[in-house]
């Protein structure tokens, strides 16, 4: 998972946790599970985030703004998450890297020395995009916030190792309820073909690639409200941890939603740290939508665009596989079993029937909400569900 | 010659080498000396603390994901890391001693580092108070006084305290940096997340953060005759 700071990277799991077991209605279903060891990661688990997000949709009032962004992670993360069938025995592993969105960044040490690997280990990647800065910025703070020429280049670095080596790229914009609402999502997905233009191109031209769009509402009931220059309150001088809006007649609303007269010894400044590579990035204020909710929009489209991934990747191997067999190239064999190692006792037929019914019943969504096939690599067209 | 790093969020989280008059920022193209392996432990968790020697021969210690006082509305905290090292084996037996004294009262170590920082216009860091703890611990032996602190911090095996379910998840990620066999042979403490300290009976907690405060104190005395 790669992206800007702040912009949703984690929460697009949680959302995919929340959401993939009430999606597929059909013969068995999915059950999604996270057997990931937080004790190792300071006991913030995905769950936590995302009951922090949701539950201001009970504590805001409707008519007032707030900011929704609480702090980061320093480090990379491994989600252990596992899929099964209701009602077949063993799990899907898929390890999830969550990463700072710091360390997308090509010229920070952590890019070279811990996400270089990871880049060339995984098969999908996952790029939140925030897009009220999208929408709203200037390009040149949407660029800065949104990491997009930072992404350009670490994103090279994904090695496609041989024809069959399938990857996909999905560009998942955030935040985006506000578009979704007034029927105004394609033109974030016109947005995104402009201001990600480049790494759309130049990740099409790759041998094997997938690369999708795929906007997602985490939430549903809160929408972007509006922009405002990045404030923090300071005492006597020091800044606190308090974000707020500009002074109006003395008074301010703080992040959470509350609104302070500012007297002594508190004072409102920029907030200093509100710099990427030296772009002065706005806050984003949010506000409730009355009467909605909690109400996640193709949130397990995530999940369902990667398992069908993973369902066509085995395929593929398995053609391969089968060319092979009567020949000389018996180390594809061998190849192959390593690469089956992911459906080690599971039921593969069961997961690739229910995927492909899925998909006959356009449960996997490909268009509509703004959700588009950006590039469709020839390997992926050689296999049927 | 020790170097000290700080991992700390200001504008996202930065890798900061402190030095007395400077904090200045980690890059790829600058890296101001930072060990391979001190970006490897920035960059995880897993491992709360660590002091022993990298494979390039680097002596470390290494504190990690420290919360600050901020807290977002969540109740999370901004966190900060710290690395200490030095190619000097002169150093050793001074950073073991402070090895021993932060790993048994890790959460007195935290918030003591964590207030360090301030945010002015810039990141700022008092490396004055930091310095004072470094001399508080070499003058005062009464740091060391019981027979467990001091029979630790003359041996050299590594001494690692970590957060994950059990050692051996900790531990593996780290083989490419440190040697296996060394590591094997550590003092291994497990991390107590609600105490926000080890999970040991048998240590006791001498409070160093008085002692701290007293040489301070006579330290700025000495300055201010
Ligand atoms: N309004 C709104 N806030 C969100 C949404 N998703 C995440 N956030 C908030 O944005 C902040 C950053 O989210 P997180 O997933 O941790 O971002 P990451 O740094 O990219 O991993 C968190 O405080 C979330 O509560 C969303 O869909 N809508
Ligand atoms: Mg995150």
């Amino acid at each position: 998972m790669l992206g800007g700071r702040r912009v949703g990277k984690s929460t697009i799991l949680a959302g995919v946790m929340e959401t993939l077991g009430n999606s597929a209605a059909l013969s068995s279903h999915f059950i999604c599970e996270d057997s990931t060891d937080y004790k190792a990661y300071s006991n913030f688990s995905i769950k936590k985030k995302y009951r922090a997000l949701t539950s201001m949709l009970d504590t805001q009032k409707p008519g007032t703004i707030f900011m929704t962004r609480g702090m980061g992670d320093s480090k990379i993360q491994k989600y252990n998450i596992s899929i099964r069938l209701s009602d077949k025995p063993g799990r899907l592993m898929v390890d999830f890297y969550d990463v700072p969105g710091e360390f997308t960044n090509p010229q920070k040490v952590e890019f070279q020395s811990e996400m270089l690997p990871l880049i060339s280990d995984c098969d999908v990647f996952i790029v939140g995009i925030d897009t009220p800065y999208l929408m709203e910025c200037a390009e040149s703070v949407n660029n800065a916030h949104n990491r997009i020429t930072d992404l350009e280049v670490s994103l090279q670095n994904i090695i496609v190792k041989g024809k069959t080596d399938l990857k996909m790229v999905m560009l998942v914009p955030l935040k985006c309820e506000k578009w979704l609402e007034c029927g105004d999502i394609d033109k974030v997905i016109e947005k995104v073909k402009e201001r990600y233009g480049v790494l759309l191109k130049t990740l099409s031209a790759y041998p094997s690639m997938m690369v999708s769009i795929l906007p997602i509402a985490t939430v549903g009931g809160i929408r972007y409200k509006q922009m405002y220059p990045a404030m923090i309150v300071k005492r006597d001088g020091i800044y606190t941890g308090y974000s707020c809006t500009p002074e109006v007649g003395s008074e301010v609303v703080v992040g959470d939603g509350g609104r302070y007269k500012i007297q002594s010894p508190y004072s409102v400044g920029y907030d200093p740290e509100a710099k990427v590579d030296g772009v002065t990035i706005p806050n984003s204020w949010y506000e409730l939508i009355p009467g909605v909710g909690y109400a996640p929009k193709n949130c397990e489209q995530t999940a369902l665009h990667i398992l069908r991934f993973l369902i066509v990747k085995t395929m593929l191997k398995q053609q391969e596989n089968e060319k092979a067999s009567d020949g000389f190239f018996g180390y594809i064999r061998g190849a192959m079993n390593i690469f089956l190692n992911w459906w080690n006792g599971i039921d593969y037929d069961a997961f690739k029937n229910l995927v492909a019914e899925l998909q006959k019943e356009g449960k996997i969504k490909d268009s509509g909400d703004g959700i588009e096939l950006y590039h469709i690599c020839n390997e992926w067209k050689e296999v049927e569900l | 010659m020790m170097t000290v790093y700080a991992q700390y969020s200001f504008g996202g989280y930065k890798i900061f080498r402190l030095a007395e008059n400077a904090v200045e920022e980690v890059t790829g193209l600058n890296r101001l000396g930072l060990p391979q392996s001190g970006i490897q432990l920035f960059s995880h968790y897993g491992i709360k603390f660590i002091c022993t020697s990298d494979i390039d021969g680097n002596y470390i210690l290494f504190v990690n994901d420290m919360p600050c006082k901020e807290k977002d509305d969540m109740g999370r905290s901004k966190t900060c890391s710290m690395l200490i090292t030095s190619k000097d084996k002169a150093d050793v037996p001074l950073m073991r001693r402070i090895a021993v004294m932060i790993a048994f009262e890790l959460d007195v170590f935290e918030s003591f580092f964590s207030s360090l920082f301030s945010i002015k216009e810039t990141l700022a860091f008092n490396s004055t108070d930091f310095k004072a703890f470094f001399d508080s611990v070499c003058i005062d032996a009464s740091m060391l006084s019981d027979r467990l602190r001091s029979t630790i911090a003359i041996k050299s095996n590594p001494i690692i305290i970590y957060t994950t379910s059990d050692a051996k998840t900790a531990l593996e990620p780290l083989y490419n940096r440190f040697e296996k066999k060394n590591l094997r042979k550590g003092f291994l403490l497990k991390w107590d997340e609600n105490t926000r300290n080890i999970k040991d009976n048998s240590i006791e907690r001498i409070g160093f953060m008085p002692l701290i405060k007293k040489i301070i104190n006579k330290i700025v005395t000495i300055w201010k005759n």
